[in-house]
C-alpha cells in the first residue's frame, strides 16, 4: 500500500477518490463543451474559405471591379473590421486547438493499444456490502502482465511499454500493482537475461516503480509528463521526435 | 453614416472593408452588407488594363490574407477589448 493512503483515514480516502471521479467528469465536460463552440466556429470559418477560395464546383470567371459608393452606418463599419480581425485571431487558435486535439487523440489511441494487455487481464466482479451492491475488480495473474509488458509490443521501446502497462492498470492501488509488475519483469528477464536487449535488461532490473523512477531520476509527474510526450509522438509516428525524447530514458541515469 | 464603397457578388452587396496589398496583390476584404459576420476576400487582377475582382487561389493565400488584415487592425481589435 502506498505510504501517503496508510496516513488517510477511511472517509478521506473516499473523498479522494470522489475528487478524482468528479475531475474525470469534468474534464469530460470542458472538453465536450469546448468541442462544441469549436465546431460552430470551424463552419461559420469553412463558409468564409469556401466563399474566398477558388473551387471546381463553382464558375470563377473574375467580375469587373466596379465600386459603387453607398452610405453606411459608422458602426457597422466599424463592427466588420472587428469581426474579420477576431475571425483571423481565431482562424489561428482554432489551428492550434485542432492540433492540440489531434495530439491529444493520438496519445490516448497509442496509451490504449500498449496497456491493452493489462486491461484483458482485469476481472470484475460484483459482490454485496452494507452499503449495496458494489463493484469491484482483481488482476488474474499479475506476472502474465509483466509477461506481455516484455512480449507484446516490441515495436515500441521498453521503457514507453513499461508506461503502457502502468497507464493500463485500475488508478486505485495503481501503484502498488505496478510494484509487483515490476518485480515480476525484473524475475522473468533475470530468468533468461540473453534474451533480452540491454535496454530491456536495465530497465527491468527493479524491485518496485519508486526504484524504477528513482533511476530515471524523475518524480512521478514528470515522469508522467515526458511519457505522455513520447506516446503522442508514437501516436503521430513522429519517430525523430520519440528517440529525441527517449534520450531522457536511456541516458545515463542507469 | 459615412460613405464606403460597395460592390454586388452573386449573393448581395457588400461593402469593402478595407484593401490591403501582399507581395503587390491587392486583396479586398467584403462584408455582406445585411451580416457584418459574413465576409469573404477577393483579390483584384488587372486583364487589358481593366480591374477585376477573382477568388483566391489557395487556402494558404486565405490564410495570408487573414494575417495581414489582423496585422493592420490589431489595435482596433484591442481597443475593441
Amino acid at each position: 500500500m502506498n505510504p501517503e493512503d496508510e496516513k488517510l483515514t477511511l472517509e478521506e480516502k473516499f473523498n479522494r477518490d470522489i475528487d478524482q471521479v468528479l475531475n474525470i467528469v469534468q474534464k469530460n465536460y470542458e472538453e465536450k463543451r469546448q468541442q462544441r463552440m469549436t465546431d460552430e466556429m470551424l463552419r461559420m470559418f469553412n463558409n468564409t474559405k469556401t466563399k474566398s477560395v477558388k473551387s471546381p464546383q463553382r464558375r470563377t470567371t473574375p467580375q469587373k471591379y466596379q465600386p459603387k459608393k453607398k452610405k453606411v452606418s459608422v458602426d457597422f463599419i466599424r463592427g466588420s473590421i472587428i469581426a474579420i480581425a477576431a475571425s483571423a485571431v481565431l482562424i489561428g487558435s482554432i489551428g492550434l486547438g485542432l492540433n492540440g486535439m489531434k495530439n491529444t487523440n493520438a496519445r490516448i489511441d497509442f496509451t490504449d493499444e500498449i496497456s491493452e494487455h493489462v486491461r484483458d487481464n482485469v476481472i470484475y466482479t460484483e459482490q454485496l456490502d452494507s452499503s449495496g451492491r458494489a463493484k469491484t475488480w482483481y488482476y488474474d495473474d499479475v506476472g502474465e502482465i509483466a509477461r506481455e509488458t516484455l512480449e507484446e509490443n516490441q515495436n515500441v521501446d521498453i521503457d514507453t511499454r513499461i508506461y503502457g502497462t502502468y497507464m493500463g492498470l485500475q488508478s486505485y492501488q495503481r501503484d502498488e500493482y505496478m510494484d509487483r509488475v515490476m518485480r515480476n519483469l525484473q524475475r522473468i528477464v533475470e530468468e533468461n537475461p540473453l534474451d533480452y536487449d540491454e535496454e530491456t535488461v536495465r530497465a527491468c532490473n527493479h524491485t518496485t516503480f519508486t526504484d524504477y523512477l528513482a533511476d530515471l531520476n524523475m518524480d512521478k509527474e514528470t515522469y508522467i509528463e515526458k511519457m505522455q510526450e513520447i506516446a503522442t509522438a508514437y501516436g503521430r509516428e513522429d519517430f525523430d521526435r520519440v528517440a529525441e525524447l527517449l534520450e531522457d530514458f536511456r541516458g545515463g541515469q542507469r | 453614416m459615412e460613405e464606403v464603397k460597395v460592390i454586388d457578388l452573386e449573393d448581395g452587396t457588400y461593402i469593402i472593408s478595407d484593401e490591403i496589398s501582399i507581395n503587390g496583390i491587392r486583396y479586398v476584404f467584403l462584408t455582406n452588407e445585411k451580416d457584418m459576420l459574413d465576409f469573404c476576400i477577393r483579390k483584384v487582377v488587372i486583364n487589358n488594363n481593366e480591374e477585376y475582382i477573382d477568388y483566391l487561389d489557395t487556402d494558404e493565400e486565405f490564410d495570408a490574407a487573414m494575417q495581414a488584415f489582423l496585422d493592420k487592425h490589431k489595435q482596433e481589435l484591442e481597443d475593441f477589448n
